[in-house]
């Protein structure tokens, strides 16, 4: 389910990581179970994230560390929510950027969190589809 | 921007987080909690826009926002908005923020990723905490009130006090006036009266009456009860009183005129318990006799010169009690020096002092070489020593077959009756010295509520020192529960935090208190010396709070007490219930 690409500067890294993408049920467990909350939250995510990304593709492009920093830290925040450990570091990495940065670095370590934010997605995707399903398929 | 679940009368929540994900999140657990209306902002300025339009509840607040942080908005509504308690969310990374906004007032901090079970818990705790303080003050309020008007009514009862005191002062002097001013002069016989009635006025009457050439009528009269009914009773007992026949104009014979005098307050009297007894004398100056009746009164005391005594005891019952009565008399043949003691029981039967025997009073009158009015005098002081307040009227009449000028005193003491009225104890006094590292605390008088925050502060803050303390009680008569709940805290305080607290002078009485109290550690640091206290020792004020009772501290202490006996339990759970409703404490 991760997403990896072979072309990656650290592939071994990435791939020896075996978490997966997201704990759902850790997640459920912070809703007090509610399955339907976190779907809400998850729909929410599915129009939100590509934005919070978006953002942070433009600071990076402008090289503005403040800017980088602050949607990094909304981003961390957001996937918090759905136990995406990797995303949140990645994110979280983000947030950490400073005038001092690694401007490639950086831009690197944006790739990586965009591949990882397109397997949330795809994940929670499946999770709200899943749910569809369910009721539709339901007695 | 707003979602309204319930109509106004519900609490209303606001929740500030630029992450739209975790904010529906907090949302939805919000949406959980009955009767709450919540309303949901993107940030620190939008929410002071908010709260500056509205009045709010509950905030819960992230802390890294854009525009204005969490920080900045608590910092600005300290100042502009007190009204919302407020929850910060915050991940590790703002956690001295969170910390900080503690400091700022803030009630609760929850960590993120949120849990909405624990922001559910904590929301419902802090509205909780807002209906509790709302309820407080509500109490105080009246409290307050409550207090004014009984300061009110107390002006009012002071005020009508004064004008009963006024009155009674006034009924004095008319009742000095029944009394005879001015003893008849009889050659050969000397009489003296001594009269000092024990409130302002009294139940007691005498007269000395000369009836014609022959006849002197004597009595002393005591109506039961105290105050204005004794003095009423006892005028209607003049006033029905009648000596000679009203037909013959004969006088009537001591058990005659007791009989007919007992038959009309009778039928005048209906209420129960009242009644007068009285020692009656017909005085024949010619045969030198004495007839004598008595109706339910101390004896009358005969002396001779030779030294024999006599007694002439009750011929009778109290008068008042039946319609008819009959009265035996005794007649006695008077010899030159005999002299004659009739008094009421205030002589030989104060309710409290050091009453005088009916031996002694004999001893007295026997002993003395002039049986003039200063012997009456000396009985009264030697019979009425030690009374206070509560002192009963006391009443003599004496005979004395001597010539010599008769005295009647009726002063009604006025010297002993400028006497203040018995001053209120005085509260305990707290001293306090230190000295070589070391500090002393004596308590005297009565310890209670008022004063045990300042015994407290002062004790507490020398334990926290580490000094070792001595509380000396030699000078404490009484510890009210209060007290003794933080004399407890203070000695468990002390064995926790390792310094040495010692009890010293314990009076029996207190030590009573402890141990019906299970005070068992209190008792454990009683020392059976006593070391003399350092030589400069300082008043403590009592605390800016010492005028009102602090609520809060009293629930404390008898909690403590509670928690020592299933007994004390019991015994302090009535208070400790209506303190903590008071209080506002579930």
């Amino acid at each position: 389910m991760v997403a990896s690409s072979p072309s990656d500067d650290k592939p071994s890294e990435e791939n020896a990581d075996a978490r997966p993408v997201l704990d759902w049920e850790l997640a459920k467990r912070r809703t007090a179970g509610s399955e339907e909350i976190l779907q809400e939250l998850a729909e929410l995510f599915l129009e939100e994230g590509p934005k919070l990304l978006e953002k942070l593709d433009e600071a990076v492009e402008k090289e503005s560390a403040e800017e980088i920093s602050m949607a990094g830290h909304k981003l961390k925040g957001s996937v918090e929510v759905f136990a995406a450990e990797r995303a949140k570091e990645l994110a979280l990495r983000l947030e950490n950027v400073d005038s001092e940065s690694d401007p490639a670095e950086t831009r690197e370590v944006l790739d990586r969190l965009g591949r990882e934010l397109s397997a949330v997605l795809d994940y929670l995707r499946g999770r709200v589809g899943g749910k569809e399903q369910a009721e539709g398929a339901g007695p | 921007m707003k979602r309204s679940r319930h109509p106004r009368t519900s609490s209303r929540l606001l929740v500030v987080d630029d992450d739209r994900i975790h904010r529906r999140l907090v949302v939805k657990g919000l949406g959980e909690i009955d009767g709450v209306e919540i309303h949901e902002v993107e940030d620190g300025i939008a929410a002071r826009d908010y709260l500056a339009q509205h009045p709010v509840d509950v905030v819960v607040t992230d802390v890294m926002m854009p525009r204005m942080d969490g920080l900045a908005l608590i910092r600005w509504a300290r100042e502009e908005r007190k009204r919302p308690i407020w929850i910060i969310l915050s991940g590790l990374d703002t956690f001295d923020a969170a910390v900080e906004a503690i400091h700022l007032g803030a009630f609760d901090f929850l960590p993120k990723p949120l849990h909405i079970k624990r922001l559910q818990v904590s929301v419902k705790n802090a509205l909780r905490h807002r209906r509790l303080l709302a309820e407080k003050r509500r109490l105080r309020r009246e409290l307050e009130n409550k207090v004014h008007q009984l300061e009110g009514m107390c002006r009012i009862l002071e005020e009508q006090a004064e004008h009963i005191r006024d009155d009674l002062k006034r009924a004095e002097a008319i009742q000095s006036a029944l009394l005879p001013q001015s003893p008849p002069q009889l050659p050969g016989f000397m009489i003296h009266s001594l009269y000092r009635p024990g409130h302002c006025i009294g139940g007691d009457l005498y007269d000395v009456v000369r009836a014609n050439d022959r006849y002197v009528i004597l009595y002393v009269a005591d109506a039961s009860g105290h105050g204005v009914s004794a003095a009423m009773l006892s005028v209607l007992f003049k006033q029905r009183l009648q000596i000679a026949d009203p037909g013959t104009g004969r006088v009537l014979s001591p058990g005659l005129a007791l009989e007919k005098v007992s038959g009309e307050l009778f039928n005048a009297i209906t209420t129960p318990g009242m009644f007068v007894t009285a020692a009656y004398c017909v005085l024949d100056l010619r045969e030198k006799k004495l007839r004598c009746a008595s109706a339910g009164h101390p004896p009358v005391q005969v002396v001779r010169e030779n030294g024999e005594t006599v007694s002439i005891r009750c011929t009778g019952p109290a008068l008042g009690l039946s319609r008819s009565v009959s009265f035996a008399q005794e007649e006695l043949e008077l010899q030159s020096g005999d002299q004659l003691l009739l008094y009421t029981d205030g002589l030989t039967d104060q309710p409290s002092g050091t009453a005088l025997k009916v031996s002694k009073l004999i001893e007295l009158l026997t002993g003395n070489g002039s049986p003039g009015i200063d012997l009456l005098r000396r009985l009264f002081r030697e019979a009425t020593a030690g009374t206070g307040v509560e002192r009963d009227d006391v009443t003599m009449v004496s005979v004395v077959v001597r010539s010599g000028a008769s005295v009647f005193d009726n002063q009604a003491g006025k010297d002993e009756k400028k006497k203040p009225r018995v001053p209120a104890p005085p509260p305990v006094s707290i001293l306090f010295a230190e000295a070589n590292g070391k500090a002393h605390i004596s308590l005297q008088g009565r310890g209670t509520y008022t004063q045990s925050d300042a015994f407290f502060e002062a004790a507490f803050a020398c334990v926290d020192a580490g000094q070792a303390l001595t509380v000396d009680l030699s000078e404490c008569e009484y510890l009210d529960s209060t007290f003794l709940g933080t004399l407890h805290a203070l000695v468990d305080h002390a064995e926790v935090a390792g310094v040495r607290v010692t009890l010293q002078g314990v009076r029996e009485y207190v030590r009573g208190l402890f141990e019906e109290l299970k005070m068992d550690t209190v008792i454990s640091r009683i020392a059976e010396e006593r070391t003399a206290p350092p030589a400069r020792l300082q008043p403590l004020q009592p605390s800016e709070k010492g005028k009102k009772p602090d609520y809060r501290m009293i629930l404390w202490a008898h909690e403590i007490l509670a928690s020592l006996s299933e007994q004390n339990r019991e015994k302090f759970d009535f208070v400790i219930q209506t303190l903590r409703r008071e209080l506002g404490e579930a």
